[in-house]
């Protein structure tokens, strides 16, 4: 039978891909602005 | 630990192609880039210098801005909009936010609703809407990021060629710029609408992307057309 609760993991998941949107979408504006 | 895995292995599963895609594009891009400077006699540029270039970030923004747009549009638009048949869709009739009971939220939450979903006023009104406002700034914040990147990357060109540097108001007017944009929104715009169509139709079985494979053709998602009214463990 799942468990039928929130998960450790699901928290992993969610933190994991909002810090790669939030690296990413800061480098893609930062290295511009820097003029490289 | 393999419990956790199974559990999560459809985001782990994209996080790994996602790695994979990302890394193959920035050797495709980085083999490219040194043979174009070794055509025009300039010296090879390293990996690293070329992974913090606006030359590889403007196409990984390009591609960012335009997924993120795609389900910014799907994500709103299937609030008020249905396709008859498709799972992608609540069924005719249920257009718009839902009833407060409905939803589950303020004095209809269950005991384990989500805390901003019980709270009520502008933490509910906040949280019901926050997947659509992440989807937006993303979609936002990467289209900026293009269009920053592009610049640079344009004005680079102007310069080996001579020419005058361009201000960011006039590339966002450009005819790359818009180049940029609409190849990438026209093929997200085509998948999703052929997305909704052939799944009134089609089927895969075991999908949570397709309807059950008995279910007849005009049957919308099922959560639509019959509320499940078992998935909460607790009564409000």
């Amino acid at each position: 039978m799942p468990a039928r609760e929130e998960t450790a993991g699901m928290r992993w998941m969610f933190w994991t891909w909002m810090g790669i949107i939030v690296a990413g979408l800061a480098a893609m504006i930062a290295v511009p602005l820097s003029g490289r | 630990m393999r419990r956790a895995i199974r559990d999560n292995g459809l985001s782990l599963f994209f996080l790994a192609l996602f790695v994979l895609a990302l890394a193959g594009q920035s050797i495709a891009g980085f083999v490219q880039t040194n043979s174009e400077r070794t055509d025009h006699g300039l010296p090879a540029a390293g990996f690293g210098e070329f992974v913090t270039s606006s030359d590889f970030l403007v196409d990984v923004a390009e591609n960012w801005q335009s997924e993120f747009l795609q389900f910014f549009l799907f994500i709103a638009a299937t609030v008020w909009l249905v396709q008859r048949g498709s799972p992608e869709s609540k069924k005719p009739g249920d257009e718009g936010t839902g009833s407060d009971e409905d939803q589950r939220v303020g004095a209809h939450a269950h005991a384990d609703s989500p805390r901003w979903a019980r709270a009520g006023g502008w933490r509910t009104a906040l949280y019901g809407n926050s997947l659509l406002i992440v989807m937006g700034a993303v979609f936002l914040l990467s289209w900026l990021a293009q269009s920053l990147g592009g610049l640079v990357v344009m004005n680079e060109e102007n310069a080996m060629h001579g020419a005058a540097a361009m201000g960011w108001l006039d590339y966002v007017g450009s005819a790359d710029f818009w180049n940029r944009t609409l190849q990438n929104w026209q093929s997200e715009f085509l998948a999703v609408g052929t997305m909704v169509a052939f799944s009134i139709y089609l089927r895969q079985r075991g999908s949570a992307e397709s309807k059950p494979v008995g279910t007849p053709h005009h049957v919308s998602a099922l959560e639509s057309e019959c509320p499940p009214a078992a998935l909460w463990s607790s009564s409000p």
